[in-house]
């Protein structure tokens, strides 16, 4: 055999060999591996510096990449070691000698753990279930989290903000003179966009579509740093052509995908327009827009309506606060300059993210806050008894650590055992876990706030990858911590000299009265918001959303001429009234709850209290059918609803509602008295009040308070807007839909209807938010108060079992069984007292925190405290009276006899 | 940790038969050994440090392979080890090499390979 041959380059390496990713590595290799590669350390780590500074020399990836590798294979070498030194050599296998790979190793490891379980299957099951609870109610609360703060298709959102205005507190979208004052005068923004919703035809092979489209300004998409994916964006003069830019999802089912775009124009409205970009995929801003028109605001200011929707990026050092301030102090300005047109006016600034889930006052964050308070709460609960239940196992089983501590096994192995039998249950617990959630979060779908969204991607709420992932993190934490606990805290590794119970007595209290805390913390604070939800659940809406079906159509594309469409208007009504079941329909402007409201300025004729020139009335302003106001089940207060007979040549007249009256004619009927639309110079006609009705809950961005609103009939007042239609009939939602459109489809075959649905679901959709936060709270509280009392349970069963032997003597010496029957219910009770007193004034602390989430609601209701006690107590006492009664039942004799 | 020398540990895993092929010939040391598997193999086997030494640790103790004392001839090699080959690990390599020959033979007869006349895959030569 020849000498050796070491090759120069190897020798160059080792001279530059002690960087610190070596010395890294080396000390790792030292810590990890076991002894008997001691003698080869220094070797490895010059073996291993060599082939890195070859790396090295290939570049820094290069480099990267070997480092990586050689260190996670260093961690596998050692754990495959240390696994394979836990097992016992089997006789006769030949390739014992040799390391296993990872996967066989861990199998037989979980093996073992799995047959130590198999004796105790009620313990295993409980643990499962214990810890699988706490772990769905964590990986809910994720997945809400993940949609909650999903992230933007749109360029460092954070940095995004949506300046709107505030009328009484209550957000608007914005005039052009607000978008151009911001512009040019706020230089706490670096650009502000803004765009106009709109209603559009879209009509393909002959159907028209409804679609959601927004005539939008050259600098809304940079402001939201979004670039078309194909084709062009629009630029700032388009000239006559009016080119579009066209969602993804649109350019691929109208388009096929073709990314050549020249020629190619969809027909909007029964307008040719060529098709100049495609946007990004998941791109629907503002309010789910799948067309682009090209827009220029008016340098003069427009008309003064507000109908844009801003967005603004912060300029480089702006915080949200530092544009709130700016925009006010503008809109102050703005006042002055322009009283007919912004006095009464306000501004404010919210993220981008809290307008598209229109948190405009900010409560996203205290419900997350609760929702990370509840579930940690319960995740806590959970340790506690997973603690206290492999506490109780491992004492139990310290005659059997000690045998195999006598046979050699050191701390560490033991300590591996307690750790892959504890895996097992935390493992399955997370399966459980991930499994319950996404049942759960599938219901919960269905109610999230997030439905009425733009933004396909938000919509979906799910379990995804992500969450089950850290989900499993999580439980391996709880695993390798309850081991831990489990086995420090009970002692199970120490030798044990004297047999004692698992958990001591005051341990025992203090894990109880933890427990109690928290779940009395958990049932206070869903209590709160429960009382809080059926005071929502009890507004006054002012109808009756119960029974009536909507759909939306508009008229405006194919009739200019305002007669002409209140024509067919009438004659539709006429069908859909006459459609069997129907007790009455109607159309109107604006439905309420509508997420967009348009308003009216009115100026009444003689008024009790004088009306300021400068501050002209705004009411909700609702062109409506008659039958209307009938199909959404107002209450008439006084006067009659709107008629056939107030047509278009008829006296002009209104319906309004009581507070509106209640404003301008305090403490008299409003029956008989005019007023008219436009501020005191306006040329419209005065209309005669006719009607009042009990206040409707019109706005949706209001609709936790009144505002004044009036009724004008259709034929005397059109606008060129789109309409929704009512139609009030008993029976299932979707026959109705179902006659409905057949009706519309005869009448008017070109006619597209949109967004058809019960107007229940649009209720029920305003209080989402403050369901899914109650629904999930309630059901982490259910959860908790199972934990506690199966916790109390398990522990003064298990202290009963301890005592066997002691009441056994005791009982023989003459104590009454009345006696030690207190005695065993008395210390798990007085734990639970503590722990009641100690969660409610945590509760009461938490309670601050809530007051922003429950603005409109009573807090700290004492009820709920006491009900809460009394669940608590009770619970608590059947928990500790059951075991504590079937231990006292016992025959002496054999409890004595049983050690 | 007893050594079973009762059993046959064929087949060997890849770390054990190239470096079993990479000392035929020569003594090497660890970084050497990794340098010649990787250029002999083109790069298609290529072991981590740690691999490496497991393998050279459990090959020691089962004498396939010995290790000779620091070469007197460099100072600057003071720590550096160089591995030799033993019969017995000879011996292994080559029935292992036959091993691979013999399924190399089966899949030319089952025309899964082309004929002997395009041989010279580096893992069946002798």
């Amino acid at each position: 055999v020849t000498a050796r041959r070491p090759t120069s380059r190897s020798r160059d390496s080792t001279s530059q060999s002690s960087g610190p990713a070596t010395r890294l590595f080396v000390r790792l290799a030292r810590l990890l591996l076991p002894a008997d590669y001691r003698r080869f350390v220094d070797e490895l780590g010059e073996t291993f510096a060599a082939r890195l500074a070859r790396q090295r020399a290939q570049g820094r990836s290069a480099a990267l990449v070997c480092l990586a590798r050689e260190l996670g294979s260093l961690i596998l070498l050692a754990v495959r070691e240390r696994l394979h030194r836990a097992r016992r050599p089997s006789r006769g296998n030949h390739r014992e000698w040799r390391l296993r790979p990872l996967p066989a190793l861990l199998g037989w490891e979980l093996r073992q753990a799995a047959r130590s379980w198999r004796r105790s299957g009620s313990l295993f099951a409980g643990l499962v279930l214990t810890i699988g609870v706490a772990l769905a109610g964590a990986t809910v609360v994720t997945s809400v989290l993940d949609t909650l703060l999903w992230p933007l298709p749109v360029n460092s959102p954070d940095r995004l903000v949506a300046p709107l205005v505030l009328r009484d507190r209550d957000p608007f979208l914005v005039s052009t003179r607000d978008v151009l004052a911001w512009r040019e005068s706020a230089p706490v923004f670096e650009s502000v966009g803004a765009a106009l919703p709109l209603s559009v035809t879209l009509t393909v092979d002959q159907r028209p579509i409804r679609i959601a489209a927004a005539a939008i300004t050259p600098d809304y998409l940079p402001t939201l740093g979004v670039e078309v994916a194909v084709g062009r964006a629009l630029s700032a003069d388009e000239g006559e052509t009016a080119p579009v830019l066209i969602g993804e999802q649109l350019w691929r089912s109208l388009l096929g995908g073709d990314p050549r775009l020249e020629g190619r124009a969809v027909l909007l409205d029964g307008r040719r327009h060529p098709v100049a970009g495609v946007l990004p995929p998941g791109f629907d801003l503002p309010f789910g827009a799948q067309v682009w028109l090209p827009l220029r605001l008016d340098p003069a200011g427009g008309s003064g309506s507000r109908e844009l929707s801003a967005v603004a990026r912060l300029a480089p050092g702006a915080s949200v606060s530092d544009a709130e301030r700016e925009v006010r102090a503008l809109a102050h300005r703005l006042e002055l300059a322009h009283p007919e047109t912004h006095n009464g006016w306000s501004a404010a600034v919210v993220g981008l993210r809290n307008q598209l889930i229109g948190d405009f006052d900010g409560r996203l964050r205290p419900t997350v806050r609760v929702l990370l308070l509840t579930v940690s709460a319960l995740l806590l609960l959970a340790a506690a008894n997973a603690i206290y239940l492999l506490a109780a196992r491992a004492a139990r089983r310290r005659k059997e650590l000690a045998v195999r501590r006598a046979l050699g096994a050191d701390d560490w192995r033991l300590l591996r055992q307690l750790g892959f039998e504890t895996l097992l249950p935390v493992l399955a617990a997370a399966l459980l876990g991930i499994g319950i959630a996404r049942l759960a979060v599938a219901r919960l779908a269905e109610w999230s706030p997030l439905r009425g969204l733009a933004l396909e991607s938000a919509r979906t709420l799910r379990v995804d990858a992500g969450s089950s992932v850290a989900i499993l993190l999580l439980a391996l934490a709880l695993g390798v911590t309850l081991t831990l606990l489990a086995a420090f805290g009970a002692g199970a590794l120490r030798a044990g000299r004297r047999r004692r119970p698992p958990v001591s007595r005051s341990a025992m209290r203090r894990l109880i009265a933890a427990e109690v805390t928290l779940s009395v913390l958990l049932l206070t604070v869903a209590g709160w918001l429960f009382s809080s939800l059926a005071q929502l659940a009890a507004l006054e809406l002012g109808f009756d959303p119960r029974q009536v079906t909507i759909a939306r159509l508009d008229l405006s594309a194919g009739a200019p001429d305002a007669a002409d469409r209140a024509r067919r208007v009438d004659e539709l009504v006429a069908r859909l009234a006459a459609l069997p079941g129907v007790t009455a329909a109607g159309v109107t402007t604006n439905a309420p709850l509508d997420p967009m409201s348009s308003d009216a300025r009115v100026w009444a004729e003689a008024p009790t209290v004088p009306q300021q020139r400068e501050a002209v009335l705004l009411v909700a302003d609702r062109a409506v059918t008659a039958g209307y106001l009938e199909a959404l089940g107002v209450r008439l207060a006084e006067g009659r609803l709107l008629e056939s007979r107030d047509a278009a040549g008829a006296e002009p007249v209104a319906v309004i509602s009581r507070d509106l009256g209640e404003r301008l004619w305090p403490g008299r009927s409003a029956l008989g008295r005019r007023l008219r639309r436009g501020g005191p110079d306006s040329e419209e006609p005065w209309r005669t009040v006719v009607g009042v009705i009990e206040p409707v809950k019109e706005d949706r961005g209001a609709f936790r308070r009144d505002r004044p609103a009036w009724y004008v009939p259709y034929a005397q007042h059109v606008p060129d807007r789109p309409l929704t239609l009512l139609v009030r009939a008993p029976g299932a939602n979707s026959a109705t839909v179902a006659g409905l459109r057949s009706a519309i489809a005869e009448a008017e075959p070109e006619l597209p209807i949109y967004d058809a649905g019960a107007l229940r679901d649009q209720v029920l959709e305003l209080l989402a938010g403050e369901r899914v936060a109650g629904l999930l709270v309630g059901l982490f509280a259910l959860a908790a108060l199972i934990l506690q009392g199966g916790g109390t349970l398990a522990m003064v069963w298990n202290a009963a079992a301890w005592q066997r032997r002691e009441l056994g003597v005791r009982l023989a010496l003459g104590a009454t069984r009345r006696r030690l029957l207190l005695e065993a219910c008395g210390w798990p009770l007085k734990a639970t007292a503590a722990g009641l007193v100690a969660g409610s004034l945590a509760a009461l602390a938490a309670g601050r925190g809530l007051a922003a989430l429950l603005s409109e609601v009573r807090l700290l209701d004492p009820r709920v405290l006491v009900a809460v006690a009394a669940i608590t107590l009770a619970v608590a006492l059947a928990a500790a009276w059951l075991p504590a009664r079937a231990a006292q039942r016992e025959d002496p004799i054999s409890s004595l006899r049983a050690e | 940790m007893p050594v079973d020398r009762r059993h046959d540990p064929l087949p060997l895993s890849v770390p054990e038969f190239q470096v079993l092929l990479a000392l035929v010939d020569r003594d090497l040391h660890g970084y050497a050994l990794l340098q010649d598997i990787e250029e002999r193999t083109g790069g298609e086997v290529s072991l981590t440090a740690s691999t490496l030494y497991a393998a050279l640790k459990r090959m020691l103790q089962a004498r396939w392979i010995e290790e000779l004392a620091a070469p007197s001839a460099r100072s600057d090699d003071g720590r550096r080890r160089t591995y030799r080959i033993t019969r017995r690990g000879l011996e292994l390599a080559r029935r292992e090499a036959e091993r691979l020959e013999r399924a190399a033979q089966m899949a030319r007869s089952k025309r899964l390979l082309p004929g002997l006349a395009a041989r010279g895959r580096s893992g069946a030569g002798k």
